[in-house]
């Protein structure tokens, strides 16, 4: 019957281009599209109003006491720097984490400070997040989710939904193993610029093996390295230049944050 | 002599009206799936509404209003499926899959396609004209053109033998 060969006709064409559309995706945020400095900069303030809306900050005298000893050896070292680095501290003792979004944007929880050992430990962390920045990996990110997050922004309508779907897909874990391995690479030959031993790192990530059981896996810092085995033996086995020797920061640091936070 | 079905009335013999409610049909149909886009079951109940007001108006209208309703079925369940679809991703996974992508590209072709041939519908129903749609076009004119056996039964008079 003519009717049930116009049907097959129907859905072999609903087939087919759903299946060519699958086989050679049509890429539709990539390529071409790039964030304006100018737009990174402003959409980069609106994240921090929208995660301001969510946590409690310390204010920035607190901030720079704790963190700028050991960001601007980090920084000072870093040369050149892709963007004038921003670092929050954020209230919240329970979350051992830290993460960034754009344009230079560092977001650490106090969390992080208490269970650290030493300043040199934090300063792996922040080290590895300068990493996601100067390699590129949140503005890819960004750029990749893109396409979903305008679909559902114009679902949803209106410029805030918007920006905190954005501010979702940031601190939402989603860098793949490259780029955490990349931003290992890079923290390991900063912290040896800044005269930290890379060391460090293992440090801390065989303090948190032996805790892991009561922290949350969501962390940036971990997500995306099931083996944390792997992570720890390629911080030790970073080689070392010939005469290098770690310069420790001069701060006792369990017992300034016991003061502070 | 009798048909199996009912014969086609011709542009000349539809009043304006009928071809004003057989055309307002195509237009009500996708102005309710713009409408209905984001939740497509509420297009879909006024696409029923309006079929079952408009279909005792004449074979004409109810042939082009059954025609503009099973013919937006298929758009309403694909945009259903990628509304639900996009939400699970967006809670669940945030990997944006070829397989997704590739979908929501053929729905788009497909809202597309509705879309002109329902102007196209409207259009040739204003002039008192049949259309058919691959498919829904031989569905609907089966479903209202072909005479039902109640039919029959009412010719009881016949001239004599
Ligand atoms: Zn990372």
């Amino acid at each position: 019957m003519k009717i049930w060969r116009e049907l097959l006709i129907l859905v072999l064409v609903f087939g087919l281009i759903w299946l060519a559309f699958t086989w050679r995706p049509l890429s539709l945020p990539d390529s071409d599209f790039n964030l304006s400095s100018e737009r990174e900069e402003d959409l980069a303030e609106l994240i921090l109003d929208d995660i301001k809306n969510q946590y409690e900050f310390y204010d920035d005298s607190i901030t720079n006491m704790l963190l700028s000893p050991i960001t601007s050896r980090l920084l000072d070292s870093l040369n050149p720097k892709k963007y004038e680095y921003r670092f929050h501290l954020i209230d919240s003792s329970g979350e051992i984490n830290a993460f960034a979004t754009i344009d230079g944007h560092i977001y650490v929880f106090s969390g992080l400070l208490k269970f650290v050992d030493n300043p040199e430990q934090l300063a792996g962390i922040l080290a590895h997040e300068i990493g996601h920045h100067e390699n590129g990996d949140l503005v890819d990110r960004l750029m990749k989710e893109l396409g979903l997050s305008v679909l559902l922004a114009v679902m949803t309508g209106g410029d805030a939904v918007m920006v905190s779907e954005i501010s979702k897909i940031l601190i939402s874990t989603g860098f793949d193993r490259k780029q955490e391995r990349e931003a290992d690479e890079f923290a390991y030959n900063l912290m040896i610029k800044s005269q930290i031993n890379p060391a460090r790192l293992a440090h801390f990530f065989t303090k948190l093996k032996a805790e892991e059981k009561s922290y949350p896996d969501n962390m940036e810092i971990i997500a995306s390295h099931p083996n944390s085995k792997n992570r720890i033996e390629g911080a030790l086995s970073h080689p070392l230049p010939k005469a290098f020797e770690e310069r420790e920061f001069e701060i006792e640091w369990k017992k300034l944050i016991e003061e502070i936070l | 002599m009798s048909s199996e079905y009912h014969s086609i009335p011709q542009p000349n013999e539809l009043s304006d009206r009928e071809k004003d409610d057989a055309m307002g049909s195509y237009l009500m149909m996708f102005a309710s799936v713009a409408i209905g886009l984001p939740l497509p079951i509420i297009n879909l109940i006024a696409a029923i509404v309006y079929y079952f007001t408009n279909r005792s108006k004449g074979l004409f209208v109810h042939f082009h209003s059954l025609q503009s309703l099973i013919s937006q079925l298929p758009t309403t369940i694909i945009n259903a499926i990628g509304v639900f679809w996009g939400i699970r991703i967006y809670f669940f996974d945030w990997e944006l899959s070829d397989s997704f992508k590739g979908y929501i590209i053929m729905a788009i072709i497909f809202n597309l396609a509705y879309f002109v041939f329902s102007i196209v519908g409207a259009v040739k129903a204003k002039k008192g004209r049949m259309y058919y749609f691959l498919f829904f076009g031989r569905l609907s004119y089966e479903a209202v053109f072909k005479k039902k056996d109640e039919d029959m039964s009412e010719i009881q008079n016949l001239p004599p033998r």
